[in-house]
Formats: C-alpha cells, structure tokens, sequence
C-alpha cells in the first residue's frame, strides 16, 4: 500500500524531490499539481492559525487504496501520489498533495479534481482548527 | 468484547477515543440510542463505521463480538 499519511506540513523540498523522481519517467509528457493550503480563516473574530489533523487509519488507508485504483481505470495516467498531513499544519503550509502524470496533459486535469473531490468527501480524516484566542472549532467539508 | 471508537469533536464530547463494551446480542440502534443519551451525541452529525465500512444506523444489526463500531464527525480532510 502506498504512503499517504505524513505527520506534520508537506514541505516544498519534499514537493520538490517528488517532481524530481519523475524526470526519469520520460513516457510522461503532463503532470498536474494540486496543493492544499491552511487558510487563516476568521471566525467571530478570531482567526485560525492552524489544523490538527486526525484519522481513522485502518478506514482512511483502504479508501484510498480504492481512489487510486479506480482513478487508474477511469483515466489514462502513468502515476498518481497522494499525500495528506497528520498532526498540527500552520496557516500557511501545505497539508494536501496531489500528484498526477500522464503522456498528455488532458488526462491530468480531470483526474487531479476527481481525486482531491474523492478524498475530501470519503476519507475519514478530521481537522480540529486551532483559533488565535487557543480555542478551537471543528473543520467540516461542504 | 465489541470495541466502540471516536474521533474528532465526539471523542471529545465522550472524553475518550475507544471503548470495549460487552455488547453481545445487542442491536446497533440501541447501542447508538445508548451512547446519544450517555453523552449528549444527538447535536453531532454522524456517520457510523462497522469493521471500517459506513453503515446505515437505521438498519437492523446484530453486534457481534468482534466488530470495531466507530462514531465519525463529519470529513474534512484536504
């Protein structure tokens, strides 16, 4: 099974050293990036300053495992990585990786939104939003 | 022994993340009846996992003593 889960924020040099893997894939003439960043939402008047991320592992890892497989039937790609944060990710740092590559670029599109869609909707992962007065509220998808 | 689990803001509303409960025999809807009363779960939109599968609360359902039942907020990943 595939590594999805990293603890903390997804660094730039790990996006970097990922793109770096690839170049010596040369069937892949498009890759497509899709990074989820932390926003310092304000809420009555507070403002989030970070989200603590939590899932449900033994759920969360064969979902996945099933995003990816039926990602691979619906479209015609030469790879795919997904990478999403565990633990605390300040506002500002990347908690969402979306990695896709394919011989050319129409594929990429489609499938990078199929993906990020699928995971926010179906993998059991919650984002407690930490508030700059140290209070908290919970994140929901919509 | 049945393990029941909880994540996110109803882990913090039962103050623990897993419990085991004797529960054989027992039928999933009272369970969930149970634990909304024991903890004030009612106000949390849910989704119940049996064995890491999402399930419908309403259908009849016989626990057995292996099953992993976990109580999930909603999704927020990403």
């Amino acid at each position: 099974m595939k590594k999805v889960f990293i603890e903390g924020a997804i660094t730039p040099e790990f996006i970097a050293q990922s793109l770096a893997k690839h170049q010596t894939k040369h069937s892949i003439g498009a890759h497509n990036i899709f990074l989820g960043q932390v926003r310092a939402d304000e809420v009555a008047q507070q403002k989030v300053t970070g989200i603590e991320y939590t899932c449900y592992e033994e759920m969360a890892n064969p979902k996945l495992e099933a995003i990816r497989e039926e990602t691979f039937q619906k479209y015609n790609l030469t790879c795919m990585h997904i990478y999403h944060s565990l633990g605390l990710v300040k506002a500002g740092e990347v908690c969402l990786f979306v990695f896709v590559s394919a011989k050319r670029r129409k594929e990429v599109y489609a499938a990078t939104e199929y993906i990020v869609n699928r995971v926010k909707e179906e993998v059991p992962i919650f984002g407690k939003e930490i508030l700059d007065n140290e209070t908290h509220q919970w994140k929901e998808n919509h | 022994m049945a393990v029941i689990r909880y994540f996110g803001q109803i882990a913090e509303a039962t103050g623990c993340t897993k419990e085991q409960i004797s529960l054989v025999n027992s039928d999933l809807k009272e369970l969930l009846q149970t634990l909304n009363e024991q903890y004030g779960l009612e106000r949390f939109q849910k989704n119940i996992a049996v064995n890491q599968v999402i399930v419908n609360p309403e259908d009849a359902y016989t626990i057995q003593d292996t099953d992993e039942i976990v109580l999930l907020p909603p999704f927020a990943g990403g």
